[in-house]
């Protein structure tokens, strides 16, 4: 099997093979994090935004993943809508991000980390409520 | 060292640089640039005192550029403790909020009392939760032990039931609006 931490591949029983790079993983990654309730979005690097500025959609925005033998740690940089309970939040992305590359690429996650970087509002609502008694 | 953006516009330029003199050397190599013609500047910046200095100058830059590139690639990766503070650690992984984030959250929390005139606000990482100092100005009319009772606890229960960390204080000093920073600082 080779180990390079861009590429991993999978033998299958038939003799098969299917190889594929970690952008593949932080793709799926990146999508089952944002189909998450109250992720507004990936937050990424200077250069990562740059390019979408050329119109361009960066799936991986703010994803890094790390192969290692037959297992990837994710890491995700995420920005929260406000009055959404961040841990929730945290939570529901490790477990969407967990399954779908488990289940797409049959690698086993050992990690799902999460950033949250930023919190975003609603663009109706700039002001924050009091707390009801 | 931790990469800053002014670190990369470094690299790119270093980068450019070096293009131009691939692009010098490409270009001696296959003809369209003669060996005259690289004399010529050479000779242009040797027989004047003034051009001498820019090119030691800009020399002297490149490399002072290129050893704070080495000793910033040479400073490790990404260590995000110092900024971040742990939501959470479950069998899936860790959740880290960054302290910016926890500052904006108590501001836009505070912006809702429309007796605060101003909000300074300072996370403190614990064990096992924060701490949160607040420099305030407010209204004269405001009722101080009133407004700061349920100011903390409000601010406490927020952030508890947004972030999920333990709140183990809420430090509050008032202020008048527009003192100075030094007269603050220690107070809290």
């Amino acid at each position: 099997m080779n180990n390079d931490y861009n590429n991993v591949e999978i033998t299958e029983n038939d003799g098969g093979r299917i190889l594929f790079s970690a952008d593949v993983i932080s793709t799926i990654a990146g999508l089952a994090a944002g189909e998450v309730d109250g992720v507004t979005a990936m937050s990424g690097n200077v250069v990562e935004g740059f390019t979408e500025l050329f119109g361009k959609k960066n799936l991986t925005k703010g994803i890094k993943a790390e192969i290692n033998d037959n297992s990837v740690n994710i890491a995700i940089s995420v920005i929260v809508e406000y009055g959404y309970r961040i841990n929730e939040v945290c939570a529901n992305v490790q477990t969407n991000v967990k399954n779908s590359v488990e289940t797409m690429t049959g690698l086993n996650v050992r990690a799902v980390n999460i950033y949250v970087q930023s919190i975003s509002f609603p663009k109706n609502e700039q002001q924050a409520e009091l707390p009801a008694e | 060292m931790k990469i800053t953006a002014f670190d990369r516009f470094l690299i790119v330029l270093m980068a450019l640089v070096m293009t131009m003199i691939a692009v010098v050397i490409a270009g001696v190599g296959l003809g369209f640039i003669t060996i005259e013609s690289v004399n010529w500047v050479a000779e242009a910046i040797k027989g004047n005192k003034v051009n001498v200095a820019i090119s030691a100058a800009s020399a002297l830059i490149v490399v002072i550029v290129a050893i704070r590139l080495i000793v910033v690639a040479c400073g490790g990766g990404r260590k995000p403790a110092a900024n971040y503070v742990k939501v959470s650690d479950t069998v899936n992984g860790s959740a880290f909020i960054a302290i910016a984030t926890l500052k904006q959250m108590v501001k836009t929390h505070c912006q809702a009392y429309k007796c605060i005139t101003s909000c300074e606000c300072e996370i403190i990482p614990e064990e096992q939760g924060l701490g949160i100092k607040l420099i305030l100005s407010i209204t004269p009319t405001t009722v101080i032990p009133e407004f700061s009772f349920d100011l903390q606890t409000s601010i406490k229960e927020n952030i508890e039931k947004l972030s999920g960390i333990f709140v183990k204080y809420t430090k509050i000093l008032i202020v008048p609006l527009g003192q100075s920073e030094s007269s603050r600082g220690s107070a809290l």
